[in-house]
């Protein structure tokens, strides 16, 4: 029954001093949805490349429906209906979705594009797949997760056999995930065979037969989903067992840290009320949009709010402005590091001290020496991976990429640490690290507000729930009573729940 | 938990002149080439006489350089240096003539420069308009202000009434150590290394550097963007200042029209010796390099007898060549 589709076998690629891969082996059967994972910089990338006709393997042989084949460009792999959903998606914002699932190959009338048939096919392919959006959308002003099912369509459009999705729900809120595995679906049924690769353990318990495991460009095994345990599997990805994926912890909860009341700014926040403990750790839950990352950015100072009264050890202060903030001992590691958190070019160095500068300098000069003992010190503390202090951030990988961040903020000797998204796109081991530092941190009395899409990750690390809706507090939780169920039931905008005063 | 500090030889710190040095060594080895192949094919080139000559337009490329490397490194650009350039150099001239004491008249024109900074930053930062507008609008404002000061003639030093002032001042650009050094390039060199401190070893610099690579973390990171922005558009009309005087000094005349399309030169410059023009790279060593380069290229081909215009074809070559194989080494390292 098992008809197998694509096969890899002995894959080894090198980079200029790195083994990429090496030996890795991968099958994917039709109508499979086989998941991939390990740790970042494991190597998945690189093999789905190699795949894909990015790169060439040095060694190996790939096979398609049982023919050995020869992948050597990206239109190659098209040919042969192998295709891949990138994170970042390929398509072009200003054109219709119709012209986005056929650029390039658009019907035609002699020299002129045949729009009509073009939008019919179109519209064929979506209801196949399920997907309910106009074909004469600009794709530009459709929703990520809507992105991505067009993209998806495009790679059947051009009759894709084979298709990678390369962490597909990064993106995307729980609603959109349940559509994308919808149209997952419907592909198996049509045979397609899928290889899903996600940090995200839930998702591929629902979604995958099969896993394979790949840790520093090694095979480490394959299994089918329902022989293994969630210790089992984790313990593959990283080489090592993990009791937990929360690391247990008692905490001391001290006196109100950061408080602030009637926070508003237009018409994303309205907040009353708003607190955290020394030691705590208050998460913060809710839908992307929903205004959790406005309401830390106007604690924050980063975004001036139209009113807001705040006090820190219950003592009124003014905290308009970013460098307020700093100076009342408050950091914030941004939902995007890449966005807003780090300076890519600069060295691990550069992006360490960079909220630090005044602590390092002398009448406007900086020590150096301190500079580079502040960095590796935080290096060392966090156990960042890095050749040198002098590495350029970009090069490193996601979870050591976030440990700068954190590191950013901790030589600062922060009191309140907001950290939004602090796991989004790292791997298992690192976020292993990323919450024993939280853990740490609260022993020293730091209060942490927490803002997090993965509920787990909430319930695991936090004390005290807030779930955001529309810019406002819709419910707070104790996060050890509480459930996914009813952290999504107030996200949603329900509230049954009587609000707790303080 | 940190007793294996890294340890740095001293040395290591003080040639660490911030980040990209890397890049600065490949256009170090082309600037050598480049020397070679000209002293071979054109034994006068090495003499003493035409290295001065060199030095001299080095002087002009790479202080107007330092100004655009700061606002490039910090990720804004200044089109206006040409233009501030002639009028500090009629400033200076004019207040010259008038009979003020010349360090007053130094001081003043100096002072000017740094004023232009701030108009182009206030343009920038607080009428919020892109950079590469902002002092393309000034750019026309401060040559059209140098031609009304003047009527669009040269004002000439020798009608400076005190002869005394005249020579002291045409020492500056004109004058020589007993060895033949000019003194422009001394003032280039010590001008030179102050910067290199100032973008490599200070708190402003980092947070230019932060600034030019990421705006909005550098924001996020409590750095005062709008302010060091700023500083960066007053070092460039400072130099710009600079460079006005001394050139003034050499040819004894200031000209309404003088660097006119120089802060381009001076803008390729520096990024042929290997700063970004994207923001958040580059040092002044870069710009020492690619100011070398140019002035190199210059002289050689015209002692090689090549016309200034296919000189200009060669200079365009040469820049967009040394951005695409950039372009090239960055793709390859990811």
């Amino acid at each position: 029954m098992a008809e197998e589709l694509f096969r890899m076998e002995g894959i080894t690629k090198t980079f200029p001093g790195v083994k990429a891969l090496d030996n890795v082996s991968f099958s994917v059967n039709k109508g499979e949805v086989h998941g991939l994972v390990g740790e970042n910089g494991a190597g998945k990338s690189t093999l789905m490349k190699v795949m894909s006709g990015v790169y060439q393997a040095d060694e190996g042989k790939i096979f398609i429906e049982g023919q050995e084949v020869k992948i050597n460009s990206i239109s190659k792999a098209h040919e042969l209906g192998v295709a891949i959903i990138f994170q970042e998606l390929n398509l072009l914002p200003h054109m219709t979705v119709a012209d986005n699932i056929f650029v390039g190959r658009q019907p035609k009338v002699g020299p002129f594009i045949n729009d009509k048939k073009m939008h019919t096919d179109a519209k064929k392919i979506l209801d196949d797949l399920g997907i309910k959006i106009s074909t004469h959308a600009t794709l530009g002003t459709l929703s990520v997760a809507q992105q991505q099912m067009v993209e998806i369509a495009k790679a059947i459009s051009m009759n894709s056999k084979i298709l990678v999705l390369d962490e597909p729900s990064a993106a995307l809120t729980d609603k959109e995930i349940a559509q994308l595995f919808d149209i997952i679906r419907t592909l198996q049924k049509k045979g397609v065979g899928m290889v899903y690769i996600s940090h995200r353990m839930e998702e591929l318990a629902e979604i995958c037969e099969r896993v394979t495991v790949i840790r520093d460009g090694q095979y480490i095994g394959t299994r089918n989903y329902k022989d293994i345990t969630m210790d089992e599997l984790v313990n593959m990805i990283v080489g090592r067992s993990l009791e937990d994926k929360y690391p247990k912890h008692k905490r001391k909860i001290g006196e109100i840290v950061l408080e602030a009341k009637n926070i508003k700014r237009g018409d994303k926040v309205n907040v009353d009320h708003i607190y955290v403990r020394a030691g705590e750790i208050l998460g913060i839950a809710g839908l992307m949009g929903s205004g959790r990352t406005e309401i830390a950015r106007c604690l924050f100072g980063a975004d001036k709010a139209d009113h807001k009264e705040m006090f820190i050890d219950g003592k009124p202060v003014t905290i308009n402005s970013v460098g307020q903030a700093i100076a009342h001992r408050i950091g914030y590691a941004t939902e995007d590091r890449k966005y807003d958190g780090l300076a890519l070019d600069l060295d691990v160095n550069y992006n360490t001290n960079m909220a630090h500068l005044k602590q390092l300098s002398r009448f406007g000069i900086i020590d150096d020496k301190k500079a580079t003992e502040n960095a590796d010190k935080y290096k060392k503390l966090l156990r960042t991976k890095t050749p040198s202090l002098k590495q350029i951030v970009r090069n490193l990988s996601g979870g050591n990429q976030q440990k700068i961040v954190l590191s950013k903020w901790l030589c600062n000797d922060v009191r309140i640490l907001i950290v939004d998204e602090p796991t989004r796109g790292i791997d298992v081991g690192a976020k292993f690290e990323v919450y024993e530092l939280f853990n740490r941190l609260s022993d020293q009395g730091v209060a942490i507000i927490m803002i997090s899409s993965e509920l787990p990750e909430i319930l695991g690390m936090s004390d005290r729930v807030l779930v955001v809706h529309e810019g406002t507090i819709n419910g707070e939780l104790d996060a050890k009573k509480t459930t996914q169920e009813e952290i999504l039931f107030l996200a949603a905008g329900y509230n049954k729940l009587e609000k707790k005063a303080q | 938990m940190s007793e294996t500090t890294e340890k740095k030889p001293k040395l290591a710190y003080i040639l660490r002149f911030g980040p990209s040095t890397r890049k600065a060594i490949f256009s170090g080895i082309a600037l050598i080439l480049l020397f070679i192949v000209f002293s071979v094919m054109k034994p006068t080139f090495i003499s003493s006489g035409n290295l001065i000559n060199v030095a001299q337009q080095v002087v002009t490329y790479a202080i107007l350089g330092y100004g655009l490397t700061f606002c490039l490194v910090c990720g804004g650009t200044d089109l206006s240096a040409g233009a501030s350039m002639a009028l500090s150099g009629i400033l200076v001239t004019t207040l010259l003539i008038k009979g003020f004491p010349i360090w007053v008249c130094i001081l003043l024109a100096l002072a000017f420069g740094i004023m232009m900074g701030i108009i182009n930053g206030f343009t920038i930062e607080v009428l919020g308009v892109v950079p590469f507008i902002a002092t393309l609008g000034t750019q026309w404002v401060f040559r059209g202000l140098a031609n009304v000061l003047v009527e669009g003639k040269p004002i000439y030093t020798n009608t400076i009434p005190n002869k005394g002032i005249q020579e002291a001042f045409y020492m500056i650009g004109g004058g020589r150590l007993p060895n033949g050094v000019p003194y422009s390039v001394i003032i280039t060199v010590v001008y030179g290394i102050i910067l290199a401190f100032l973008l490599a070893k200070t708190r402003i610099g980092r947070q230019i550097y932060a600034c030019g690579s990421n705006l909005e973390a550098a924001k996020l990171s409590g750095i005062n963007a709008v302010g060091t922005r700023m500083f960066a558009y007053c070092v460039s009309g400072f130099s710009a200042a600079i460079a006005g005087i001394i050139v003034t000094s050499r040819i004894s005349s200031a000209q309404p029209m003088a660097g006119q399309g120089l802060e381009l030169e001076a803008i390729a410059a520096a990024v042929i010796g290997g700063v970004s023009n994207s923001g958040g790279q580059g040092a002044i060593v870069n710009t020492i390099i690619g100011a070398l380069i140019m002035g190199v290229l210059r002289n050689g081909l015209n002692l090689l007898g090549v016309s200034s215009f296919w000189q200009q074809i060669v200079v365009g070559i040469i820049l967009v060549g040394v951005i695409a194989l950039d372009v090239r080494r960055n793709k390859k390292a990811k």
